[in-house]
């Protein structure tokens, strides 16, 4: 199937993935994978850990290259996106980077501004990130260092990071591995309300199956392959868990009925 | 004396400037491998007729590239790789000096620097190449901070991180082959990292850590050439111990 026969089929679609594979150090990643994610939906991808879904993740936004297969973003190939890069925002599982390095959290954003200079700064810019953290709830933390900012914060800023150009689709990799249970339950919730609010299309990785239930409208199950695909009440069922992650995820069933 | 001032003021202003980025890429040990590949490339131009700094420029690119290669494309460590290249370019220079008769007296001026030879196209040259470089760091800041902080967010925005890789290690060379004369080949990298790392002990923010590295280089490299040249030392050691002493001062009054 083309990519333009799959357009016509999938019109709303703001991600399409046809038949992705990825081989690295001579093994298989994951295979076959495909699924759709039209506009306004929240599509979750879980699975157990190795299972290829960071790897996944960073195939589709062309951080790793594929083996196999096509994705499609706003209609176009992901190698090719040019000025639909700003249309993408991306907040990584793990930041890697040197916390003893001084640079505040408004230099980090600042960086992501067009038209912003970062060594003569005017206002109008500060305003525009005051207001990306805003949509966080994270004003205060302007002008700390970000190597001093804790779990949360850290998560809270990437995600305003992610938000500054306007994205229409969010790509969120685990956004709360790591965070306390408190902290996790207002994050989704703060990705919940931006998505209404904005009309944003989410794909994210989760490992939280209650966060799945509750907000997925799409559930991708990734074990290699995509073990199961669609709406949560018929995705999450005790077969399909077992499948995916293998026999004790099935007493989550019980658990939530 | 004026002369090696002007070129005393560039240096330490581009050492300054590009050891920043260095020090944020954790490009420390590479930095100093390639400018001892200078002195290989330096003993090439020699022999083959081609003056020093372009020799050393091209020379260092070569190694920078084989270096980026291995560490990518093999096993080895990058820290391994670096290693070896550093030696190997190191002896190989030395040897190819040593074998030219009447340049072994050069090659102390070379390994560490000598502000008397400094001639009026080495001031032009060095202004030249400085501002070179400068106007790209400079309009080019934000995608290389935005490459040091981290490569997948750059890349997702659609920055060739790639590209830009290359094009910093171009810098680089080109930093390197303009210091050679005022501040030698064994004690370059130290000009580089030393300001940028006594600046990150009291900078607050990158913006005032750009200035400050700025501010010790060049006062490093002014105050190092004007000591140097009355108590006749080689003006890289003397330079470099200033910067020294400059980190000394800043770590003691560094932020917790």
């Amino acid at each position: 199937m083309t990519v333009k026969d799959s357009e016509s089929l999938y019109p709303n679609a703001v991600l399409l993935v046809e038949d992705l594979s990825l081989v690295l150090g001579g093994q298989t990643l994951f295979e076959e994978v495909s699924f759709v994610v039209d506009e306004g939906e929240i599509a979750i991808i879980i699975g157990p850990n190795g299972a290829g879904k960071t790897m996944l993740i960073k195939t589709i936004l062309n951080l790793r290259q594929p083996a196999a297969g096509s994705v499609t973003i706003f209609g176009r190939d992901h190698r090719q996106l040019g000025d639909f890069h700003d249309r993408i925002g991306y907040m990584p599982q793990r930041l890697d980077f040197d916390r003893t390095f001084p640079i505040t959290v408004y230099e980090v954003l600042l960086l992501k501004l067009k038209d912003a200079g970062f060594w003569l700064r005017s206002a109008g810019p500060r305003e525009k990130v005051l207001s990306a953290l805003a949509k966080v709830r994270g004003e205060s933390l302007i002008d700390r260092r970000v190597g001093q900012l804790s779990g949360g914060e850290l998560q809270r800023i990437l995600l305003a990071y992610a938000l500054l150009t306007e994205p229409e689709l969010l790509v969120l990799d685990e956004p709360v591995a790591g965070v306390d249970v408190t902290g996790e339950e207002t994050f989704y919730e703060l990705i919940h309300n931006l998505q209404k609010n904005e009309q944003l299309t989410v794909l994210m990785v989760s490992h939280d199956l209650d966060v799945v239930y509750r907000y997925a409208d799409q559930v991708l199950c990734l074990n290699r392959r995509l073990l199961c695909r669609g709406a949560p009440r018929q995705v999450l069922r005790e077969d399909t868990l077992e499948q995916t992650y293998g026999s004790f995820a099935g007493a989550y069933h019980h658990n939530h009925h | 004396m004026q002369r090696a001032l002007l070129v005393g003021l560039a240096i330490g202003f581009l050492c300054a400037t590009i050891g920043v980025y260095v020090t944020l890429r954790s490009m420390a040990f590479f930095s100093d491998a390639i400018a001892h590949a200078a002195l290989a490339g330096i003993a090439l131009g020699v022999i083959f007729g081609i003056a020093p700094v372009p020799a050393a420029v091209l020379f260092t690119l070569v190694i920078a590239v084989g270096i980026t290669y291995l560490t990518f494309h093999t096993e080895l460590s990058s820290d391994t790789v670096i290693g070896v290249f550093f030696s190997g370019s190191l002896a190989l220079g030395v040897l190819l000096i040593g074998m030219q008769e009447g340049y072994q007296t050069d090659l102390l001026s070379y390994l560490f620097g000598d502000i008397l030879a400094v001639t009026r196209l080495d001031v032009l040259l060095a202004l030249g190449l400085a501002a070179l470089v400068m106007t790209v760091l400079f309009m080019r800041s934000g995608v290389l901070v935005k490459i040091a902080f981290n490569r997948d967010l750059a890349a997702v925005e659609g920055v060739r991180v790639v590209t830009w890789d290359y094009i910093f290690m171009t810098l680089l060379a080109l930093t390197v082959a303009v210091s050679l004369k005022t501040v030698g080949i064994i004690l370059v990298s130290a000009l580089i990292i030393v300001p940028a790392a006594a600046a990150r002990n009291v900078a607050p923010n990158f913006r005032v850590l750009m200035l400050l590295s700025i501010l010790v280089g060049v006062v490093s490299a002014l105050s190092g050439l004007i000591v140097s040249y009355y108590l006749n030392t080689p003006s890289g050691p003397t330079i470099v111990l200033v910067s020294i002493g400059l980190f000394i001062l800043s770590f003691a009054g560094r932020r917790r």
